[in-house]
């Protein structure tokens, strides 16, 4: 097995670590003093976002730290080899199976809605993203054997697909009772959900691919899940504070104060 | 029960199975490790939402 890699491959792996790490803490910082800025009821939202970011961002820096310690550069500086520290990509499981439940949670919160119906619709979505890491990750660290790997891809496709048709299907039923100037906020928010989550199954088929060498493997992997996970947590974090914004402003349009600490129980449709 | 002893409990399950998780990435224990202590992470969290951001 080839234990070098060359420096441009490393460089790559570690700017992009390096990036999610201050892009993750950036958005941890914006979005928990974002919160006074919007209503009351919406600040939930916001907080989940901060808690998924500042989760990330600690795992981003453990997973930088293992990415450097698992690599040493040899004389003249154009490659370098590996150390008897291996790459420990564990933190990126347990980084998604905290986070990715919690970035649906905080598209549910930002909505507003009733007690019974936001209840319903976290749980379910909670449960499947979930389900759909713990039966995803078991084939990531399957490098050799595409067919198993496949299997456990298929596997984690299945609540992902339930996914899919809960943010469809019943959050549309949600979504018409929305303002008009925020229906098309929280759509485009589900759709850069679903579009960072596309980039995931892509990475994860790249060691499917054959004839691609350990290391190129290794740096599309790394790269794609980055990038992803940037979108999916900062981007998506942005968008919900965009949502509840719109949303304290429409409440206030309305004549409600959205600051008052009661101001759900009071005004709430249902 | 008042929301304040209940605050603490949430809390101290969620940073205890956070600590778990990642004590459990860092050491290279089995996934399953990993997976059930993220499982009482999310579970806590909900439950903290749920509980304390409810009308009440």
């Amino acid at each position: 097995m080839d234990t070098t890699i060359d420096a441009g491959t490393y460089s790559a792996v570690y700017n992009g670590l390096s990036l999610a790490v201050a892009a993750m803490l950036a958005g941890t910082l914006f979005f928990f003093f974002s919160r006074s800025q919007v209503g009351f009821k919406y600040r939930p939202a916001l907080l989940v976002s901060a808690l998924v970011t500042a989760i990330a961002c600690y795992h981003y820096f453990r997973i930088f730290n293992s990415w450097v310690d698992a690599h040493q550069v040899l004389a003249g500086g154009a490659s370098y080899k590996l150390t008897d520290s291996s790459f420990n990509d564990a933190y990126r499981y347990m980084d998604w199976v905290l986070t990715v439940p919690l970035l649906l949670v905080e598209l549910v919160a930002v909505l507003g809605l009733t007690k019974i119906e936001s209840r319903g619709l976290l749980s379910k979505l909670a449960f499947a993203a979930f389900l759909m890491i713990a039966l995803g990750y078991p084939g990531e660290l399957i490098k050799n054997n595409t067919g198993l790997r496949a299997a456990w891809g298929f596997a984690s496709t299945i609540p992902f697909t339930y996914i899919l048709y809960v943010l469809f299907k019943q959050l549309d039923a949600s979504i018409v009772h929305q303002p008009e100037t925020v229906a098309p906020l929280i759509r485009g928010a589900r759709l850069l959900t679903l579009a960072s989550w596309g980039f995931y199954p892509l990475a994860y088929m790249i060691p499917m691919i054959p004839n691609v060498s350990l290391r190129s493997t290794e740096l599309g992997v790394q790269i794609g899940y980055t990038v992803a996970d940037i979108i999916a947590k900062v981007g998506l974090g942005v968008f919900i504070y965009f949502i509840a914004a719109a949303k304290t402003e429409n409440d206030a349009r309305n004549g409600a104060n959205p600051f008052e600490p009661n101001f759900s129980a009071a005004t709430s449709p249902a | 029960m008042t929301k304040k002893p209940i605050t603490i409990v949430y809390w101290a399950v969620i940073i205890g199975s956070f600590f778990l998780a990642n004590h459990a990435a860092q050491s290279h224990w089995p996934l399953w490790i990993i997976t059930v202590a993220g499982a009482i992470f999310l579970a806590a969290v909900l439950g903290y939402l749920f509980t304390m951001h409810s009308e009440s």
